[in-house]
């Protein structure tokens, strides 16, 4: 039984491993490319639209949304990156029903680049909209002391996001395994159900704390100026 | 539970390149579709309110000329039967006027014609009273009552007065002394000696006298010379009562009418 589907290697050239986690990834990502090519290629602006039509708009809709509600800022540039984190997540972990399949968020390797793809996503797009003054200011509020606790909460972050979906992924494709081997029939069923909903609330966890650290990366320089803008809309 | 970092370097190439991808096929694409759609619909109620603007501006003006001729159809209407009103007043003040003036018409026609009822009645009755005297006249007169009459018109002559007696002497002149006795009887010679006595006194002359006999008058003698005439009889006497009686009584309309005429 493996752990990992990093240890599913299908083809092997020196130092790379052509493993599942990767093949997968192709899999999953020609699958979005395909049906988003698909859907994309003729698309109505009328308000008679096809159902994967309607389905796309109501994602793309929804995950603006949530960027506009935690960054209170346009969502057009934080939206193919969150929204991609987001999409693929919930892909990988929705096709673990599929036999065969093993999904590649249940591979650290591939939170951790989720999450190192995190990591580097939140100064870029700090220093893009604060500038990088702007951005390293912020490691000085509110007094320079906090500076190593500051950058030391960015790397224990960054790890937790990694090992939360790893955990999560890795222990439901787990669970079920097991539970197949004990209990052959119905309990497997309902825990892959399950499953279904973990994936998809990982993913949404996944996104949102992305979107909170880069929101916060970018409105560092302006607290004030957005908190007025805060008790304004209150009011 | 270990990390392959080959594989996180190519999993972070695999993310970054479905990011790109899904920018392209996804997110762009989607996101036009969709602000072309907010856009049409933003449009489409723009104009749906331009539309429902339009038309409460035009069910507004349709209300305020339907309030307008309502209100101008009312003061129509009250007009109409103020005039009516007064119309109806003035006819009926015309009405009245003519029915008074019908009215009082009526009567003065009633009242004159009553007048003159009375009035023609008295005068048939006076009428049928002269007639019936002449009519009693006529049936009592006879010899004796001649003698009666020729005595009556010799007193008569004896005393007529002196511009009487001389417009009979111009007269007589001028029909070269003839005159004419009229009665209703035939006179006895001893009479006609009498008259022609007092007739030459009356003249100074001696008259030529022609005797006729007429039915002119109920009873009486009558001297006539040229146009003077010199009489005595029944007639003459109802010919003044009837004068007398024509003075006092009140004359009708018709009878003024015919005198009018006349």
């Amino acid at each position: 039984m493996r752990i990992s589907s990093d240890e599913w290697i299908f083809w092997s050239w020196r130092w790379f491993d052509l493993n599942a986690t990767i093949v997968f990834t192709w899999v999953i990502m020609a699958m979005l490319v395909v049906i988003s090519f698909f859907v994309t290629r003729r698309l109505s602006e009328t308000e008679e639209i096809s159902g994967l039509q309607n389905f796309l708009e109501v994602l793309v809709g929804g995950l603006s949304d949530q960027i506009m509600d935690i960054s209170r800022q346009e969502p057009g540039p934080y939206l193919p990156f969150v929204g991609t984190l987001f999409i693929f997540i919930a892909a990988a972990n929705s096709l673990s029903v599929v036999p065969g399949y093993v999904t590649p968020t249940g591979s650290l390797s591939t939170t951790t680049a989720l999450a190192l793809s995190v990591f580097v996503a939140v100064p870029i797009f700090g220093v893009a909209a604060l500038g990088i003054g702007g951005y390293l200011k912020q490691y000085l509020h509110p007094t320079p002391l906090m500076a190593p606790f500051t950058i030391l909460s960015e790397f224990s972050r960054t790890v937790a996001l990694a090992i939360r979906l790893y955990g999560n992924a890795m222990s439901g494709a787990m669970i079920v395994a097991i539970l197949i081997s004990i209990t052959p029939f119905f309990f497997p069923v309902v825990m892959q159900l399950l499953g279904l909903l973990t994936g998809l609330i990982q993913a949404y966890i996944f996104a949102v704390l992305a979107m909170v650290y880069i929101a916060s990366a970018a409105q560092a320089g302006q607290p004030e100026k957005h908190n007025i803008k805060m008790m304004n809309e209150e009011v | 539970m270990e990390i392959n970092w080959v594989t996180v370097a190519a999993q972070i190439v695999n993310f970054l390149f479905l990011v790109w991808l899904l920018r392209k096929f996804l997110y762009g694409p989607i996101t036009r579709a969709m602000v072309a759609r907010e856009e049409k619909i933003r449009k489409r109620l723009d104009d749906a309110a331009n539309v429902k603007r339009q038309s409460e501006e035009e069910t507004m003006r349709l209300r305020k000329e339907r309030d307008d001729f309502s209100d101008q159809k009312e003061q129509l209407l009250i007009a109409a039967r103020e005039d009516a009103e007064t119309l109806r007043r003035t006819l009926e003040n015309e009405a009245r006027k003519d029915i008074e003036k019908e009215r009082e018409n009526w009567s003065r026609l009633l009242h004159s014609e009553k007048e003159d009822f009375f009035v023609d009645l008295q005068q048939r009755v006076a009428q049928e009273f002269f007639a019936l005297a002449e009519t009693v006249f006529v049936e009592l007169a006879d010899k004796n009552f001649e003698r009666g009459v020729v005595k009556r018109f010799l007193e008569n002559a004896a005393a007529l007065s002196v511009g009487d007696i001389e417009k009979l002497k111009v007269a007589a002149r001028r029909e070269k002394f003839r005159g004419q006795i009229l009665s209703r009887f035939e006179l006895p010679p001893d009479e006609r000696s009498k008259i022609e006595g007092a007739v030459n006194n009356v003249i100074g002359e001696k008259m030529t006298i022609q005797y006729l006999n007429t039915n002119a008058f109920a009873s009486g003698v009558r001297l006539r010379i040229g146009g003077q005439t010199l009489e005595w009889s029944v007639a003459k006497y109802l010919d003044g009562l009837r004068n007398r009686l024509e003075e006092e009584l009140p004359v009708s309309e018709s009878t003024e009418n015919k005198r009018a005429a006349e």
